[in-house]
């Protein structure tokens, strides 16, 4: 129930809060629907792409493909690899944080992490 | 934006030749992950929009617009930390500040900020990183945001 309700709390009170908008016809609670099925829609195009191709990558990529080439040895080379994958990264870093997640645990080091994070940040 | 769909698309069939059941498995993954962090992008878009909805455009342009001082730079930085914005959102609110009068090195200070560093976004980013790898990642984020806005300062001569 505490973790339902600090899931979901934020969100609850936005929801109440834009209702009664609504019903009182309250323009800041309007103006927020608008922004926010916007915002909401924008991610929605993005994000369940995003986490398909994670679920895919999971399911193919072998550990020890990208330990090789993105790994503590890779060197100089794990950098380029993480720039030229962050260059394809459309979506910045909310698209950004889970692909890393799923590299970390497939053995990428952090500094390669770190360095496609902040490429991927300003693409 | 379509390109994502479309990489998408061609990957599930490509992948579909290749094992159905690898696929399934896949997608069962990646669906059950989305719903795992689906509150916290939804508490995201209640707060980016809430903020948004509080603090109109003119109050941003009126802080930010017109000649250029330093706190205006900070100013800037500041409101673009708030939040994290992926490019293709961050660009296209700088052009409309471009159009508006604000300058660039302004913009730059706001732009990077808001493509590297994110305080409502941090709970999400801890969940993915820990909080000391996210404090790291949002201070580095900081300091380059910092590095940018100078030299697009130097480059167009509004220092």
């Amino acid at each position: 129930m505490i973790r339902l309700l600090k899931d979901w709390g934020i969100v609850f009170l936005g929801c109440v809060f834009v209702l009664l908008s609504l019903c009182f016809d309250l323009p800041l609670g309007k103006e927020m629907a608008k922004e926010g099925l916007n915002f909401l829609s924008t991610l929605m195009q993005v994000v369940p792409c995003v986490f398909i191709l994670i679920g895919l990558f999971n399911v193919w990529v072998k550990r020890e493909v990208v330990e090789r080439h993105l790994g503590e040895d890779s060197g100089l080379k794990g950098y380029f690899w993480a720039v030229v994958l962050a260059g394809t990264t459309v979506g910045g870093l909310f698209v950004a944080f889970p692909i890393a997640v799923a590299l970390a645990k497939k053995g990428a080091s952090l500094r390669v992490i770190f360095a496609y994070v902040g490429a991927a940040g300003v693409c | 934006m379509r390109v994502i769909q479309i990489v998408t698309l061609v990957s599930i069939v490509v992948s579909l030749i290749a094992s159905r059941e690898k696929t399934l498995e896949g997608v069962k993954y990646g669906l059950n992950k989305l719903l795992e962090f689906l509150p916290i992008f939804l508490t995201l878009v209640v707060s980016v929009s809430f903020i948004n909805a509080l603090v109109p455009d003119e109050v941003i342009l009126k802080y930010v617009g017109g000649k250029l001082c330093w706190s205006s730079v900070l100013i800037a930085g500041f409101f673009g930390s708030i939040t994290l914005m992926p490019g293709f959102i961050a660009y296209p609110i700088a052009g409309v500040l471009l159009e508006k009068g604000v300058g660039y090195t302004v913009i730059a200070s706001f732009v990077t900020t808001l493509m590297l560093v994110g305080v409502l976004t941090f709970p999400m980013e801890r969940k993915y990183f820990g909080t000391k790898v996210a404090v790291i990642r949002n201070i580095i984020g900081l300091i380059i945001a910092g590095i940018i806005t100078l030299v697009v300062a130097i480059v167009y001569g509004e220092l």
